[in-house]
């Protein structure tokens, strides 16, 4: 995939993301679009699409609504890297697939994110951690099947199992 | 392992280094924002300013048909507020009649005004943080309509945060529950003037302290800016919602809930910062 259009994916992402998407939090979640684009661009496309895929939406999140620069696009990279080293031997077409990808990825966002905050000393709620947690989790889960399977029947002409 | 894959090893860990040595440089928010940042934002606001204020006219249409049952629930209760509210206002009338009176004198004797308030910037939110964690979020004026750092940002029901980085058209917001700054408040009854500072932390709740340990605080007391830090004086804070007592008795601690719904803002004030020439 041309570099220029997962830029303008990951651009119409985050105008979603931060706009039209704000209506639809449950519970206040919102599901991270861009974390679950990082992991199907990785998984499916490959590592190269998965990183720029990666640099480009943490870039943007990063410079307009973060509390300090750097912190999305590293966790981003991070998890582009090691989804994108064992993409060959995934097995693509099983659901189970972008689930587990996605939960483990949106586990280890979390944590990576934790851990900044808590170097820099920055004030997080602890209290809101269980709940963001699992349902970000499951959110994040159910809205990366539904991308993953179309993405999938765009290069391999079939669907998930 | 080839070279050039030992070579992009450690370029990650390089950048990975680099990055978090931007992250620290930038904690807490810059004064000024680098040229690249302020070209891209003044390229991605408008665009985001179109499709949120879409957004808002959708919802603005969708929720009062989605919320119609608790319409008779809040109109009996605005009725029941608009009837205390029109007995106070009885005395406050009578009271602004003497406060017309004191602040000619005041003007006879030269004091400075530091109450008034009148070069506000209205604005709307326009994309808000992506994130789960923090209420960050961007409003569509910034440094050419004299909204600077640290500027105070509020609506109709109270303080809601700091500018925290500007751009040219633009500016990046953050809520008084996330910023590690304090806030010093005073109560807003009239017979009481009891000072203390409050910090943003945790559960969306502001924990403080009061000066005087003695201080006589009411779970439901409002509480508003009383001017001693960045904010100016008089804007509503929020409501005491507990008062825990130190096992020493050296400190009256309070938790507030802020007035105002982080989660649903739209239309906004912002009060920009004082500077030098001014004071």
């Amino acid at each position: 995939m041309k570099t220029r259009y997962i830029f303008l994916i990951a651009l119409i992402n985050f105008i979603f993301q931060s706009t039209w998407l704000q209506f639809f939090r449950l519970n206040g979640v919102l599901p991270n679009t861009s974390l679950i684009l990082v992991v199907v661009f990785g998984a499916l496309y490959g590592k190269k699409e998965g990183l720029y895929m990666a640099l480009f939406a943490g870039v943007f999140q990063d410079l307009f609504l973060s509390k300090v620069l750097g912190v999305n696009l590293l966790i981003y990279v991070i998890v582009a890297w090691i989804i994108g080293s064992f993409e060959e031997s995934l097995f693509k077409d099983n659901f189970l697939t972008p689930l587990v990808l996605t939960a483990v990825s949106t586990l280890s966002y979390h944590a990576i994110w934790l851990g900044i905050m808590y170097i820099f000393r920055s004030s997080i709620d602890y209290n809101l951690m269980t709940r963001v947690l699992i349902l970000e989790t499951i959110i994040n889960g159910i809205i990366s099947i539904f991308l993953y399977g179309n993405v999938l029947k765009r290069i391999y002409g079939y669907g998930l199992r | 392992m080839n070279y050039d894959g030992r070579w992009r090893k450690w370029l990650i860990v390089v950048l990975g280094i680099l990055l978090l040595v931007i992250m620290g440089i930038t904690m807490g928010g810059r004064s000024n924002i680098t040229y690249v940042e302020r070209l891209t934002g003044n390229i991605i606001t408008p665009i985001n300013k179109v499709f949120s204020s879409m957004g808002n006219f959708v919802s603005g249409r969708v929720t009062p048909v989605l919320e119609v049952w608790n319409i008779k629930d809040e109109n009996d209760s605005l009725r029941a507020e608009n009837e205390s509210l029109k007995t106070e206002l009885m005395e406050y009338t009578l009271d602004s009649k003497e406060l017309a009176e004191l602040r000619e004198l005041r003007d006879s004797l030269n004091y400075l005004d530091r109450m008034r308030i009148d070069n506000y910037v209205s604005c709307s939110v326009i994309s808000k943080d992506t994130g789960n964690w923090y209420n960050m979020f961007l409003i569509d004026a910034g440094l050419s309509d004299g909204v600077t750092k640290n500027s105070t940002v509020m609506n109709g029901d109270g303080l809601i945060g700091l500018v925290y980085e500007a751009g040219d058209n633009w500016a990046k917001v953050i809520s008084i529950i996330d910023n590690n700054s304090s806030i010093g408040f005073e109560m807003r009854r009239v017979d009481d003037d009891f000072d203390g500072l409050i910090t943003g932390s945790v559960n969306s709740v502001i924990k403080g302290q009061l000066f005087d340990p003695q201080a006589e605080v009411i779970v439901g007391d409002k509480i508003m800016t009383s001017g001693v830090g960045l904010y100016p004086k008089g804007i509503l804070i929020g409501e005491i919602k507990e008062v825990i007592i130190d096992q020493n008795e050296l400190l009256k601690e309070v938790v507030v809930e802020p007035s105002v719904n982080f989660k649903r803002l739209n239309k906004i004030l912002v009060i920009p910062a004082k500077t030098n020439d001014n004071e």
